[in-house]
């Protein structure tokens, strides 16, 4: 049996504004499930439904097989931990942890022993007399956690933990929260903006905009078979390159090269209004310098700038493909112009600065999505995609009920 | 490179922190200092100087009485009484605000129906002179015509209509009600500063399992501790200012009763002949509400440094 289980939740404002629509998704016990989208997806109204701060519209939310839409929060049996920490500033670290299991008439003795072992855990034991105005942002954010794992709740909530962090302290926090979670294998729902903390901690990602999932997997699967232009545009840093191709007589051609069946897509792309026949996208660490191979696509161009990162670089190459404007997941022009791609390459290459130079890509790696509706037609490695993948069978009628 | 001062270098970081000119000084701070003077140091000093004085209303031929006059003010039942009524009403205003004012701004904050006819009810007092309010008050208290009685009496409850600003027990009841009355402004207070906390404290108390009366009390109160610092300070520098509340209700009577230091001050220096007493009272209640203050302030800031 699932542990959390979401049939259909929306949320709308005034009856006409859907902040959340639709989402159908199931989490297994133990499992890590990151929320993941842009500002204003839904995401975090999403995981306040599941708390409880947020009524549900309409739809079914249950934990462990128990219908809890229009139970009160605190008899859900979740903990959430707050992008602020909602830390309480008047208690000493130990009331904060203890806070719950008072309310909660757990006798004074277990209490303590708890308090002391969560503390232990989370390596804040010699803090607990202080208060959190004396804490540095990383011990505080410890201090949310265990007050959050001291209830030993169903479900495990977190909006945002690490957002107010410096990049060190989240990169090392970010490890902790994973191996804690694994350790106690407590189904987590973790929200977050920020893809390479998805990526990193999570079982499956569920990628949202505009209230809706847009795919649901694991965090390869969601890099390299995106269900869509904005799943394919959102995930991955540097994001996927983007340009036209001719579709005509049942594939689709870029540069003259047939790359790919144009499937169902002649088909969807007849009420186009930007008069771009198909999408093709290709990753940045896909595109390599070099005369191109038999199954591979050439094209040619001149490197207009370079970023030196150190490990790699990135080069910004003008070729003679036409341009499109991908904007959250739509095409809102086409652009029969010169476009620009963003080549990965690795080490320093900052010699190649204002060269002329070949690129090429190996056809199964590009993904061609239908200008018209945003889906995937062909994902890297050649992969028809009739259907959704990495998700459950009920989402993909959350994923049809999306994209119509 | 090396920038020039003629480029802008060094030269004007020195021009931008240079201190003002005596001009510039005068053109700011002139007027503000002209007006203290005057309004301020001038009769500050001059209520010292007199306190020390046997001087009628006058001003002349006043006899120098050294700490005479402060000797009769401490030995005098009804000045001490005066000071003791100010703490009492000065407490049960704070408590009225911490209780009273609290819940009504959480429930004003939380979206109840008709806020807006709510906060006109609680606001608008506090904006009205306290004069007028008083005089309204002691109107409708009149025992045998006012419209509290009248009320009583039409709708059968004689027994209640009782003679309130002439017993002395109702007419310290009735004062306290007033202070009570004037709660308006630690509503705003407290109301603003709902509108700007972070309520993640507060739903995380939720999950936690907190119920509503909990949420209040452990979690909402404390953390609004720096409004109940400016609350209570506020009412008691307040309650020493509320000369108009008591003047124009009960005249500081009956028999004394309600008499409060802003109209035993004004007795002794309107009645034209203990002028210099009057004035050691103004300055020693002026030093007992800076004791106050400072003594709260004290407390707050020693139990600011434990957190």
């Amino acid at each position: 049996m699932p542990s959390l289980a979401l049939e259909g939740l929306t949320k709308s404002y005034d009856g006409a504004t859907e902040a959340v629509s639709k989402v159908t998704l199931t989490v297994a016990d133990g499992e890590f499930l990151v929320l993941l989208g842009p500002s204003g997806c839904g995401k975090s109204t999403l995981l306040r439904m599941i708390a409880g701060l947020e009524t549900v519209t309409s739809g079914e939310l249950s934990i462990d097989g128990r219908s809890v839409a229009n139970v009160h929060p605190r008899d859900r049996d979740i903990a959430m931990v707050f992008q602020n920490y909602a830390l309480y500033p008047h208690m000493t670290v130990r009331k904060n942890l203890a806070y719950p299991l008072k309310l909660g008439g757990v006798p004074k003795s277990e209490r303590n022993a708890r308090v002391e072992q969560t503390a232990a855990l989370l390596e804040i034991d010699s803090e607990l007399e202080r208060r959190p105005g004396s804490l540095s942002g990383g011990q505080r954010q410890r201090v949310a956690m265990g007050r959050a794992l001291v209830r030993e709740p169903s479900v495990f909530l977190m909006d945002e933990p690490l957002s107010n962090l410096d990049a060190r302290l989240r990169m090392q926090m970010r490890s902790e929260i994973s191996q804690i979670q694994r350790r106690l294998a407590i189904t987590t729902v973790y929200v977050t903006h920020d893809q390479v903390e998805a990526m990193t901690m999570a079982d499956r990602v569920v990628v949202m905009n505009k209230g809706r999932v847009q795919q649901i997997g694991e965090p390869t699967e969601v890099y390299e078979h995106p269900a869509n232009l904005f799943v394919a545009g959102f995930i991955g840093s540097p994001p996927m390159n983007f340009f036209g191709a001719r579709c005509a007589g049942g594939v689709v051609t870029v540069a003259g090269r047939e790359i790919a069946p144009a499937g169902t897509l002649e088909a969807d792309s007849a009420g186009s209004v930007t008069g771009v026949e198909a999408v093709v996208g290709v990753r940045p660490e896909q595109i390599q310098f070099g005369a191109a191979g038999p199954d591979e696509l050439a094209m040619a161009g001149k490197v207009a700038a370079v970023e030196t990162l150190g490990a790699e670089t990135l080069c910004h190459v003008q070729v003679d493909l036409p341009g499109v404007t991908v904007e959250a997941g739509e095409v809102t022009q086409g652009d029969a112009g010169a476009n620009s791609l963003l080549v990965r390459t690795p080490g320093n290459r900052s010699d190649l600065s204002g060269q002329d130079a070949e690129l090429r890509v190996a056809v199964g790696s590009l993904h061609v999505f239908d200008p018209s509706t945003g889906k995937t037609v062909v994902s890297r490695h050649g992969t028809p995609r009739d259907e959704p993948r990495g998700s459950e069978a009920e989402n993909r009628r959350g994923l049809e009920d999306s994209q119509t | 490179m090396r920038s020039s001062p003629a480029a802008g270098g060094p030269d004007v970081g020195r021009r931008l922190t240079r201190r003002p000119g005596i001009g510039a000084f005068a053109i700011f701070f002139g007027p503000l200092i002209a007006f203290y003077a005057v309004f301020y140091f001038f009769s500050v000093g001059f209520l010292i100087r007199t306190s020390f004085q046997k001087v009628s209303l006058s001003f002349r031929d006043a006899t120098n009485v050294g700490l005479e006059n402060y000797r009769l003010l401490i030995d005098d039942p009804r000045f001490i009484d005066a000071v003791r009524n100010n703490l009492v009403f000065a407490g049960v205003a704070i408590v009225a605000a911490m209780t009273i004012g609290f819940f009504i701004s959480v429930a004003l904050w939380s979206g109840v129906r008709g806020r807006a006819l709510l906060y006109a009810v609680f606001l608008l007092p506090t904006l009205m002179p306290i004069a007028l309010i008083a005089a309204v008050f002691r109107t409708m208290l009149e025992s045998r015509f006012g419209s509290i009685n009248e009320f009583l009496r039409g709708v059968g409850l004689d027994a209640l209509a009782q003679r309130w600003l002439i017993d002395p027990d109702l007419a310290y009841g009735v004062i306290m009600v007033m202070f009570v009355y004037l709660i308006g402004l630690p509503i705003l207070y407290y109301t603003s500063n709902l509108s700007i906390i972070n309520t993640s404290a507060l739903e995380s108390a939720v999950l936690d399992g907190a119920n509503p009366l909990r949420l209040m009390s452990q979690i909402l109160f404390p953390i609004m501790r720096n409004t109940h610092k400016t609350v209570t300070l506020s009412t008691v520098l307040m309650s020493f200012r509320a000369f108009d509340i008591v003047f124009f209700s009960t005249g500081g009577g009956p028999a004394g009763r309600t008499e409060i230091t802003g109209t035993y001050v004004y007795n002794y220096t309107t009645s034209g002949i203990k002028v210099g007493f009057g004035s050691a009272a103004a300055v020693l209640v002026l030093l007992v509400s800076l004791i106050v203050s400072a003594v709260q302030l004290r407390i707050y800031r020693s139990a600011g440094a434990q957190r």
